[in-house]
């Protein structure tokens, strides 16, 4: 195992987690679960088709859905789908979405069935722990709609696109309005940056 | 048509994650590997398997559009790539994603040209099954006939 991005102290603990891992090939879903269970999740549900998985979904309540795109009787797209508009809290858990070969049309497919991230194999273990620690701090609201089921799509707040009205209620105007309260002076504005001690 | 709702949710994974316990980073990541490494010998073997299976396909429907065909190589191509690449044989999982190029192409409306498909499933056998010696040529092979499909990006 070569240098990390993570600090030597950093935990996590998966033990209790309930993750459900969707994978049509049957090594490709050992691999997904070993990986899984060396993280520490005690037992990673397992299913090949997303007729399996549907029961899981039914019968536990998830924090984690690792899907590939590829499943025994379809695509993970369609499974993903059904998930987002189930009806149960399993619904909002995260999906990690792992395709092999990809296209840039998968991944929007992916991303529009509802998917939290899209990961392209091969997934060695660290870059799932990556997107899992990006995963625990996601804090994206959920959208439903006729169209879109899933996490926000805009991972940024930067806004609607230039030139567009935005559709959502707490959409800001591009257009800057004139200052409400007086501007900061020179001192203000130096005191920002210097240095202060901080409480440990 | 429904008004469309935007809401907070409860990160359910964070949920749990955060309890006291469990492991360092670090030590997930070894145990990882270390539990990955010891599915290598089951899954050698079933590239192998996957690999003569993808030959068989090959044989099948080569009709117009030959739809089944197509989609069965390009699903166990696809699987082939996924486990190959798990375990860093490179060589394999190129040609694999290469023959996944291919199809897709072919997939999408290309005029199907079988000697294309045929050359990736005999490099694909041929790596599968451990071959050592030759591979930078098989590769290189495979990428000549990959490019006569797929624009380079």
């Amino acid at each position: 195992m070569g240098a990390t991005p993570f600090k030597g102290r950093e935990r996590v603990n998966l033990s209790t987690a309930e993750v459900l891992i969707v994978c049509g090939d049957a090594e490709g879903l050992e691999i997904l679960a070993q990986m899984f269970a060396g993280f520490g999740v005690h037992t990673p549900r397992r299913a090949t088709s997303s007729v399996e998985a549907m029961v899981i979904v039914g019968e536990r309540e998830l924090n984690l859905v690792v899907v590939d795109s590829a499943l025994a009787d379809g695509e993970g797209y369609g499974f993903i789908n059904w998930l987002r508009r189930c009806g149960s809290p399993n619904a909002w858990s995260p999906v990690v979405l792992v395709t092999g070969h990809t296209t840039p049309s998968q991944i929007i497919k992916g991303r529009n069935a509802g998917a939290s991230f899209v990961v392209r194999k091969p997934v060695p273990p660290m870059v799932m722990m990556q997107r899992i620690v990006w995963l625990l701090n996601d804090q994206r609201a959920f959208v439903t709609s006729d169209g879109y089921c899933g996490p926000d799509r805009r991972v940024r707040s930067i806004g609607p696109p230039v030139g567009m009205k935005g559709r959502r209620h707490d959409d800001l105007s591009v257009e800057v309005g004139e200052a409400t309260t007086p501007n900061l002076d020179q001192g203000q504005i130096d005191a920002l940056f210097q240095p202060k001690a901080v409480a440990k | 048509m429904s008004q469309p709702r935007v809401f907070k949710i409860e990160n359910k994974l964070a949920k749990v994650v955060s309890r006291p316990g469990g492991k360092t980073i670090q030590e997930a990541l070894k145990s990882a590997e270390v539990n990955i490494e010891s599915v290598r010998d089951q899954c050698m073997t079933a590239l192998e398997e996957k690999a003569v299976n993808l030959a068989r396909i090959a044989t099948g429907d080569r009709a117009e559009g030959a739809t089944a065909t197509l989609d069965g190589l390009y699903d166990v191509s696809n699987a082939i790539f996924g486990v190959a690449g798990a375990f860093g044989l490179e060589a394999l999982a190129e040609a694999a994603c290469s023959l996944c190029d291919v199809i897709h192409r072919f997939r999408s409306g290309e005029a199907i040209k079988w000697s294309a498909v045929d050359v990736h499933v005999d490099g694909i056998r041929l790596l599968a099954g451990g071959l050592t010696r030759g591979t930078d040529e098989i590769l290189e092979g495979l990428r000549k006939v990959r490019a006569r499909f797929v624009p380079v990006s």
